[in-house]
């Protein structure tokens, strides 16, 4: 059963490859039976990723939380299940192409780790951790998604800007919903990261001794935390939004990727298992 | 007097403006992101321990304050509001002509009850005034989080009175508790063992603990990774442990010893370990550095080393190390956590929405006004109530 994991992660890879092309192709020549089929095509990846983390929870006994690679599992999940509910409610096929990159590359990184399901050490052996890791899963799968609206809309702005004839400013929604959806996702998603911060404070004064001890891993969430923050007052100023507003939520998700990748291989500390 | 009420004026407001202001908050927070980032890229510098941090803390927490206390009157007047006081500001906003008065009235009440809002009305002869609010969680959705913020923070600042320390002790050994956590308290580890799940791998470790006052036992319980022991507002946590292992040696440096698990040491020529591994004592012999013997050892059992020196294994003897802590500030830290979670779940409820109309009966007109910070929502509850007006 286990072996079957990385034949199934292929699968769920390919076809994101598959709906990432089919979105550009159906972009470029505008045909709308070809969205469908991408749409399609993500909804099949996402219930792939299911799958595959189902089978992981019948295998592990528990959710499969436990380490990088499983974390990194939800994660792609997350940012599927984001993108899918953005694109159905907004129409907004376009953030396809900007989107599933993410996801790819995500999974993509997600093999060159150790798949083996491995026993959870005792620290992890808590109902804390369900709440903690899901929590920030779904916070960063927002994240991720609210990071490709940012993206967009500096690309489209830059575009108009420019006075560029490209084909991707009649491809790329308004700046207007591009900002917007920033802010809404962004706005969904802090509060899922203020749970997972304070989810996991509560757990380290149980386990550790200590709510906070300043390791490198929760500084780096609360840095997230914190540029997420800045990013929702300065809209409260005149004349934040837009690509000063755009230029904060990618800080902030590359805040995100840091705390999930650069921690762990740069900063160890406590966290180490993640 | 006026001169000098003045005076306060001049002087203190600018002061408490800065202070409840989001520009200061900006400020502030890319302050210590700033800071943060620096911290962990230079732990050398404990930047956390700082005075310029804690200075810096105390600043946003003087502008989480101000800055709540100065909002939360206005949050407070739009949940008491009454449909009262409106109608002249209604005339901007947009109307419909109506030609059933009492069938508009009627359609506004239905539309409220069904969209679950709250409704105030106030009937004169001349006009109907409508207030309906939804969404209040999410109007004190932000205030409620910062002040969250604040009880956590003021948390933090109680248990920096706090005093946290650690115990090592044998299995049976007595330890004085430290004075400054409980003065005139020992404590006895009664018991340490590794727990196992059914597939057989760990699933803790637990310390069997009692604590006695001036001689007399006043508590006693177990303590695991996850699961502290409390009492009187000091907590035990299980941190860490080893094994040593209890061994008789006769003939050559004759004794009985207790050596740490997996240390080397010299006798009679060879040198020697003992390692506690899946619940058996293995000891291994080595001459230079290689091994010539190794050797599973049960209590009471022997290793001849040479002819006239052997090792009696006698028993496993753990040793558990507890943290030990008293916070006084923890509970409002966790009070700060749960309040921060709660407001958290408001803010998915929904952005607070007010629609206010006035029903002018001498004109047969209705004017109505929907204010939302979601636009979204907004359009929608326009649109959803033009459609509806329209079949008046
Ligand atoms: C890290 C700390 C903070 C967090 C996580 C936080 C969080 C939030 C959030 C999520 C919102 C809602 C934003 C929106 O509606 O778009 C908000 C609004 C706001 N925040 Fe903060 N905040 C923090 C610190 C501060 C500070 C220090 C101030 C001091 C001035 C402040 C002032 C405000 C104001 C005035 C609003 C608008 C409230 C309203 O819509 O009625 N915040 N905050």
């Amino acid at each position: 059963m286990e072996s079957l994991q990385i034949p199934v992660m292929i699968i769920t890879l390919i076809v994101l490859i598959l709906s990432f092309l089919l979105y550009m192709v159906s972009f470029l020549n505008n045909r709308q039976s070809l969205k469908q089929t991408a749409r399609f095509t993500v909804v099949a990846a996402f219930i792939l990723n299911t799958i595959l983390l189902m089978k992981r929870t019948v295998l592990a006994g528990t959710l499969p939380l436990s380490n990088l690679f499983e974390f990194g599992l939800f994660f792609v999940w997350a940012v599927l299940l984001v993108f899918l509910v953005i694109e159905y409610k907004y129409e907004m096929a376009g953030s396809g192409i900007f989107v599933l990159p993410v996801a790819i590359i995500l999974l993509f990184w997600l093999f060159s780790h150790d798949h083996a399901i491995r026993p959870m050490m005792p620290a992890l052996r808590s109902p804390w951790l369900f709440v903690h890791v899901l929590t920030a899963v779904i916070a960063y799968g927002a994240f991720a998604v609210s990071f490709t609206m940012a993206v967009m809309y500096l690309l489209k702005d830059y575009l108009l800007g420019a006075n560029y004839k490209s084909i991707l400013i009649k491809v790329l929604p308004s700046l207007d919903l591009l900002d917007e959806l920033t802010y809404k996702i962004t706005f969904i998603g802090l509060p899922f990261h203020t749970i997972m911060l304070v989810t996991g404070a509560v757990w380290a004064e149980f386990s550790w001794g200590r709510y906070w001890s300043w390791d490198p891993k929760e500084t780096w969430a609360l840095i997230t935390w914190l540029i997420y923050a800045v990013y929702l007052h300065v809209r409260l100023m005149r004349g934040w939004k837009g690509k000063r507003a755009a230029i904060l939520a990618i800080l902030g998700f590359l805040a995100v990727i840091f705390t999930f990748i650069g921690v762990s291989y740069l900063l160890p500390g406590q966290h180490s298992y993640v | 007097m006026k001169f000098m009420n003045l005076k306060v004026k001049e002087v203190k407001m600018p002061l408490l403006n800065l202070l409840a202001s989001v520009k200061l908050a900006v400020v502030v927070i890319l302050s210590l992101i700033i800071a943060s980032i620096v911290a962990t890229l230079y732990p050398f510098l404990n930047v956390f321990q700082t005075f310029w941090f804690r200075g810096l803390l105390l600043i946003f927490s003087l502008n989480l304050f101000f800055c709540t206390i100065t909002r939360i009157k206005s949050i407070f007047r739009k949940v008491r509001k009454k449909p009262e006081g409106f109608e002249d500001e209604l005339f901007y906003g947009e109307h419909v002509q109506i030609v059933d008065l009492t069938n508009c009235e009627k359609l506004l009440d239905d539309f409220f009850k069904e969209k679950r809002y709250r409704v105030g009305k106030q009937t004169d002869e001349d006009k109907v005034l409508f207030l309906a609010q939804k969404g209040f969680p999410g109007l004190i959705a932000p205030h409620f989080l910062h002040l969250s913020l604040i009880v956590v923070l003021i948390g933090a600042f109680i248990g920096t009175f706090g005093v946290a320390s650690t115990i090592t002790g044998f299995v049976g050994q007595k330890k004085e508790m430290p004075v400054d956590l409980m003065p005139g308290v020992t404590l006895e580890i009664n018991g340490f063992k590794t727990l196992y799940d059914e597939k057989g791998h760990i699933d803790n470790w637990v310390s069997e603990i009692t604590l006695y006052q001036d001689g007399k036992q006043v508590a006693s319980g177990s303590t695991r990774v996850n699961y502290p022991f409390k009492y009187k507002g000091v907590v035990f946590y299980q941190n860490a442990y080893g094994y040593n292992h209890l061994i008789e040696i006769t003939g050559e440096q004759e004794g009985v010893y207790s050596i740490p698990d997996g240390k080397t040491f010299q006798l009679s020529g060879f040198s020697f370990n003992i390692r506690y591994a899946k619940d058996q004592a293995v000891i291994k012999v080595f001459e230079g550095s290689s091994l010539i013997q190794g050797k599973i050892l049960g209590e009471g059992e022997n290793l001849e080393l040479s002819d006239n020196t052997t090792i009696e294994y006698l028993q496993l003897y753990p040793y558990t190390i507890l943290g030990v802590k008293k916070d006084p500030g923890a509970n409002v830290v966790m009070l700060g956590f749960l309040l921060m979670t709660i407001s958290s779940t408001f803010f998915w409820m929904g952005r607070y929405r007010e629609v206010r109309a006035v029903i002018d009966k001498r004109n047969s007109k209705l004017h109505y006004m929907v204010s939302c910070k979601n636009q979204e929502a907004k359009a929608a509850i326009l649109k959803e109530l033009k459609k509806r007006l329209m079949e008046v």
